[in-house]
């Protein structure tokens, strides 16, 4: 099952940090509809920070996600 | 070196540290990141770091190789503090060891950059009129 992590504002707002689904061979597309079902949130994250996938950052939605892969839903940086 | 840590870092000891990495290092150029207590107009009480810390471990050591190799210095140290973090207390601190002092500017001003750009690391500010990300 993909693990989904959720930071800094992203987690607040949505309440929890790591999610598990039983998943396997989504695209980040079809991902982002299965998790807004229940957390509508999740479309406007996409929109307005980052994917990661495997701690990379990806910007097609038609990446495959695999049983084994970490999904992150990112806001914009601010370190340093 | 990367470090993400959340205690304290000792600036003195890491130029120490990188003078020892080589007989030839002629340059010593740092960047130290400190809690500051006013922004964007609000006067802040305290700041709280979130790292994604396997994927910041990563983007800084890519950041750092990139720097090595891109201004042809000696050696990057980044350390990176997370959790709560004071006012006037150290947040970020980038050391670079270089033969000469112009690539170890370049490598340092890269490095800090290419951070507040890439690395998967979040800054709240608490404040009296209440907390932000920002």
């Amino acid at each position: 099952m993909p693990i989904i992590k959720f930071f800094a504002k992203f987690r607040e707002e949505i309440g929890f940090g790591v999610l598990r689904l039983d998943i396997d061979n989504l695209s980040l597309n079809e991902l982002i509809e299965v998790l807004a079902r229940d957390y509508p949130k999740v479309r406007d994250f996409v929109k307005e920070g980052f994917l990661a996938v495997n701690r990379r950052i990806v910007r097609d939605t038609n990446t495959i996600v695999k049983r084994d892969d970490e999904v992150a839903f990112l806001p914009k940086f601010s370190g340093g | 070196m990367i470090k993400i840590q959340r205690e304290d870092f000792s600036v003195e000891d890491l130029v120490e540290e990188m003078k020892r990495r080589s007989k030839n290092i002629g340059a010593v150029v740092t960047f130290l990141g400190v809690a500051r207590e006013f922004s964007r107009g609000r006067e802040v009480l305290e700041l709280e770091y979130e790292v994604y810390e396997d994927m910041a471990v990563e983007t800084l050591e890519e950041i750092r190789r990139e720097a090595i190799e891109k201004f042809d210095v000696t050696d990057v140290f980044i350390v990176h503090r997370y959790g709560r973090i004071g006012i006037n207390e150290n947040i970020v601190l980038i050391v670079v060891g270089a033969v000469h002092r112009k690539e170890a500017f370049e490598a340092c001003m890269f490095c800090i950059d290419e951070i507040k750009r890439r690395a998967p690391i979040w800054k709240k500010e608490k404040t009296k009129e209440g907390e932000f990300w920002v």
